[in-house]
């Protein structure tokens, strides 16, 4: 007897939700007629499904679909925050790397730099002249050089 | 992550070929010209054609005549040698030896049969001129004057 109740009790729910078989509807209907506790357990679902029915198809607070929308935004901001994260970094560098090379393309480019002629724009640096005398000067402000070559005879320098 | 990093790459070696190639342009070749000039007081007044050099040419000799004589422009990379040859059997050699910041840095010799006649080095701005003077030529003397164009 106790088996057959624990069989039914298991078959109640399944009942109620009319999935069982002809014969199994049958048994349980059968022993509903003489056991009240089984005939309570049903009452039992039946108001469970009814308090279901009846709040599942509530609509929710404002309050409520407030803090529960919230939880839902920070959780999709830090998911989808976090795999934005990365690409975002890596276009901030290449950016920065970029101008950086822009920078570096269009600095006026130098070559190893000579030091600026101090006595003006030309420079005589080494002269020399063998057999003849050598005189360097510098005219017009330093923007021409002069070396004149002249012939040296019996120890007299003459300058032509 | 690495295919990420090919555009990057690309672009890297992209500027730095666009960058030596500016390098190697800014070591191009640089333009000298050399003009033989006849100095003499047989009159005659100065070759018309020396007029961008006339007024140095009075204010520094006091030669009645100047004629050019020669004209030869020279376009040499550095430490390449131009050979001009020059009245009276001479011949002049220059090679640029350096230049950077608007400044070359020339190398001149001047030779005769008998040997060198001058050596020198001389730094020299964009368009400055070099006067070489005083080997006689005739009844006067040769001036060479050395212009530098970059």
């Amino acid at each position: 007897m106790k088996d057959q109740y624990s069989d039914i009790k298991k078959l109640l729910e399944r009942y109620y939700d009319n999935e069982l078989s002809e014969k199994e509807k049958i048994e349980v209907e059968g022993h509903l007629t003489t056991c009240t506790e089984c005939k309570e357990e049903l009452k039992s679902i039946e108001g469970l499904s009814v308090l279901i029915r009846e709040y599942g198809t509530m609509e929710p607070e404002e309050e409520t679909f407030e803090k529960v929308w919230h939880g839902v935004r920070e959780g999709i901001v830090k998911t989808v925050g976090a795999r934005l994260a990365l690409p975002y970094t890596l276009l901030l560098t290449a950016v920065f790397v970029v101008l950086l090379m822009l920078a570096w393309l269009f600095y006026p480019y130098k070559t190893e730099e000579l030091p600026e002629a101090k006595t003006g724009l030309v420079v005589v640096e080494a002269v020399e002249s063998s057999p003849k005398g050598v005189m360097v000067f510098n005219a017009n402000g330093g923007s021409v050089a002069v070396i004149w070559l002249f012939e040296i005879e019996d120890g007299e320098e003459e300058a032509i | 992550m690495t295919i990420r990093l090919i555009p990057l790459l690309s672009l890297v070696l992209l500027v730095m070929a666009i960058r030596g190639g500016r390098e190697v342009s800014a070591q191009g070749r640089i333009s000298i010209k050399v003009e033989a000039i006849y100095a003499s007081n047989t009159g005659g007044g100065t070759d018309p054609k020396l007029s961008r050099l006339q007024g140095q040419l009075s204010s520094l000799f006091n030669y009645s005549t100047y004629k050019l004589m020669d004209v030869r422009r020279l376009s040499l990379k550095i430490d390449e040698e131009g050979v001009v040859p020059l009245p009276g059997n001479r011949s002049l050699e220059i090679v640029p030896k350096q230049s950077g910041g608007g400044v070359v840095q020339i190398s001149v010799a001047i030779k005769e049969a008998g040997g060198y006649i001058l050596t020198t080095d001389f730094r020299v701005v964009n368009r400055g001129t070099i006067l070489v003077g005083g080997p006689k030529d005739r009844e006067g003397v040769l001036i060479i004057a050395i212009t530098v164009e970059m």
